[in-house]
């Protein structure tokens, strides 16, 4: 990445995350949802965007991985109160790991349009595992009676108030988010983009390109787990469509809409859609076609993605004054 | 001759109809340099693909100080102790050069956690890498993008990225292809020079700095061997000079 970019992805991240600490606030009620899923998304694109990104890998089935640790919350949660946090947590990203590990390591073997198959498939073989069984209420999804609660040794936290949850969120999409960030910046990172751009030559420094996308993917897939349980303890209901490739879709367009090539762009991009999708909403019930033009003028604007857009904007205004 | 680094028995490579590579033998004594050259097509760059892990061979064995690497892909291979070069640069884009031999030299200085500190960040590594590229003079160019770097600098990057790698054994595919004669002079230096620290196979058209350089040589044409022996054996055979060299010709 070329210095610019990444002081400006820097920049971007830490405004964006210094901004959003203070929506508990500056914002109420409904706003504090709306931040709460915004903030969720965000996470779940720049989970996406580690593989999409250095690894070269367009998932378009990663909204499985979210979906399976949303049903797991739904499925461990007891239906008479709470569910307990960490285990819960832990056993839903677990769940969405291994799924990603089992999905990653036949996919993977694919590239290109048959990789982009592979995920589908697989995304929505997730769907109609949850849609046509009735391991989890079928196509009416399941119910999440309660939020859950974190149980520390001293006392018990709740998240049942809004701007509550939405400080655990923060906390737990910045860590993925920072950890997104330092793993494209490490050796990890580097032998990533090195495969994806020199495989041949990777391979020939004695590194493995199928190993290290798959620990890619199981990390992306882990971080996407976590998302979905957020998402499924935030509206306390989970369904099928979170598993199905439109989810996977949209979140592969905030990625490129904000640029994959960078931490921050799928951040920005998700921003960018789900406040358009809100706003568009109040305004006109075609909002779709309105989102369809969003993307049409972005791609065509700025095909590498905002954040890219934006930095080769300050590069010739700085050449111009400079 | 001293016991073999590297051992190719009864290599033989097929492409369908086509045997690009005929049942050649190759024994590799350590610190030499043994060159591979014959015409155009006559498998030379098959037979080197087959000891690195590229292509595995359709018949024959690789043993690498006695072990058979023969169906080790080449990332098994090159944490053995096999480095090759390409016969077109294969430099990694978006990375600059102290970046790229620091990334070969990964897998020789870190363990595994090391894997998620930024590649240059060890002091130790990043001096290393920078002696490495002084040794094939791109000491002033460690910082330098290898997108925008010359055909032949790329070349002497990547001879620097698996000098990196502390190979025993160097497998050089037509280094010096695109070079300047200034270049191609320095790089045959190079390989000479490397002598003393690997056993180096070197596939080469140059027929000239085949001859200044190497202990031995095998010819191939057509996939299979036709002569091998010291430069001047093979510059006195006639067979060669029948298939290579053009004798007959004005």
């Amino acid at each position: 990445m070329n210095p610019r970019l990444e002081k400006l992805d820097a920049a971007i991240l830490i405004l964006v995350a210094v901004g959003a600490a203070f929506v508990p606030f500056v914002l109420s009620g409904y706003e504090i949802k709306l931040a709460t899923t915004i903030t969720i998304q965000a996470g779940f694109a720049v989970a996406l965007g580690l593989v999409v990104g250095p690894a070269g890998l367009t998932s378009i089935g990663h909204a499985a991985f979210y979906g399976v640790a949303a049903y797991l919350l739904a499925m461990l949660a007891p239906p008479d109160g709470p569910a307990d946090l960490l285990p819960t947590a832990l056993a839903a990203i677990a769940a969405a790991a291994a799924c990603a590990a089992v999905v990653g390591a036949i996919s993977i073997r694919s590239r290109g349009m048959y990789f982009i198959l592979m995920t589908l498939a697989f995304g929505q073989l997730g769907y109609h595992f949850f849609n046509d069984t009735g391991i989890a209420g079928t196509s009416d999804g399941v119910y999440v009676n309660f939020r859950p609660e974190l149980h520390l040794p001293w006392t018990d936290v709740s998240f049942d108030k809004a701007p509550a949850f939405y400080g655990f969120v923060y906390v737990v999409v910045l860590a993925v988010i920072a950890a997104c960030w330092w793993l494209r910046r490490s050796a990890f990172g580097s032998i990533l983009l090195a495969a994806r751009d020199n495989e041949a030559r990777t391979r020939a420094f004695g590194f493995s390109p199928y190993r290290v996308r798959l620990a890619a993917f199981v990390i992306s897939g882990a971080m996407a787990g976590a998302m979905g349980y957020l998402t499924a303890a935030q509206h306390g209901y989970v369904a099928p469509q979170m598993l199905a490739w439109h989810a996977s879709a949209f979140a592969l367009v905030m990625v490129l809409i904000g640029g994959k090539d960078t931490t921050s762009g799928p951040a920005v991009g998700a921003i960018v859609l789900l406040l358009a999708e809100e706003f568009l909403q109040r305004w006109t019930e075609h909002w779709l076609i309105g989102i369809g033009l969003i993307i049409v003028v972005a791609v065509i604007a700025a095909p590498k993605g905002l954040v890219p857009f934006a930095a080769r904007l300050l590069n010739s205004r700085q050449a111009r004054h400079g | 001759m001293a016991e073999a680094i590297l051992r190719a028995t009864g290599i033989g490579k097929r492409f369908g109809g086509l045997l690009a590579v005929d049942h050649v033998d190759l024994e590799l004594a350590p610190n030499e340099i043994h060159a591979v050259i014959g015409p155009n097509g006559a498998g030379k760059s098959t037979f080197l693909a087959t000891l690195a892990g590229d292509l595995p061979p359709t018949t024959g064995s690789v043993m690498l100080q006695g072990q058979d690497v023969t169906r080790l892909p080449v990332d098994a291979r090159t944490r053995r102790g096999i480095g090759r070069t390409y016969q077109h640069s294969a430099v990694i884009p978006g990375f600059s050069a102290l970046d790229m031999v620091c990334l070969a030299m990964l897998h020789r200085t870190r363990r595994a956690a090391g894997l998620l500190h930024p590649l240059a960040r060890d002091e130790a590594a990043r001096t290393e890498a920078w002696e490495t590229l002084g040794r094939v003079g791109l000491a002033d160019r460690a910082g330098v993008a290898t997108d925008v770097m010359s055909h032949g600098e790329k070349r002497r990057l990547e001879i620097a990225a698996v000098l990196a790698l502390g190979p025993k054994v160097l497998l050089l595919d037509e280094p010096l292809a695109g070079l300047g004669p200034d270049e191609s002079r320095d790089v045959v230096a190079l390989i000479g020079g490397l002598r003393s620290r690997c056993a180096i196979v070197l596939i080469e058209h140059d027929i000239d700095a085949v001859f200044s350089v190497a202990d031995r040589i095998t010819v191939l044409d057509n996939g299979r061997m036709i002569e091998r022996g010291t430069p001047a054996a093979v510059r006195d055979s006639a067979v060669v000079q029948q298939a290579y060299l053009g004798a007959g010709e004005d």
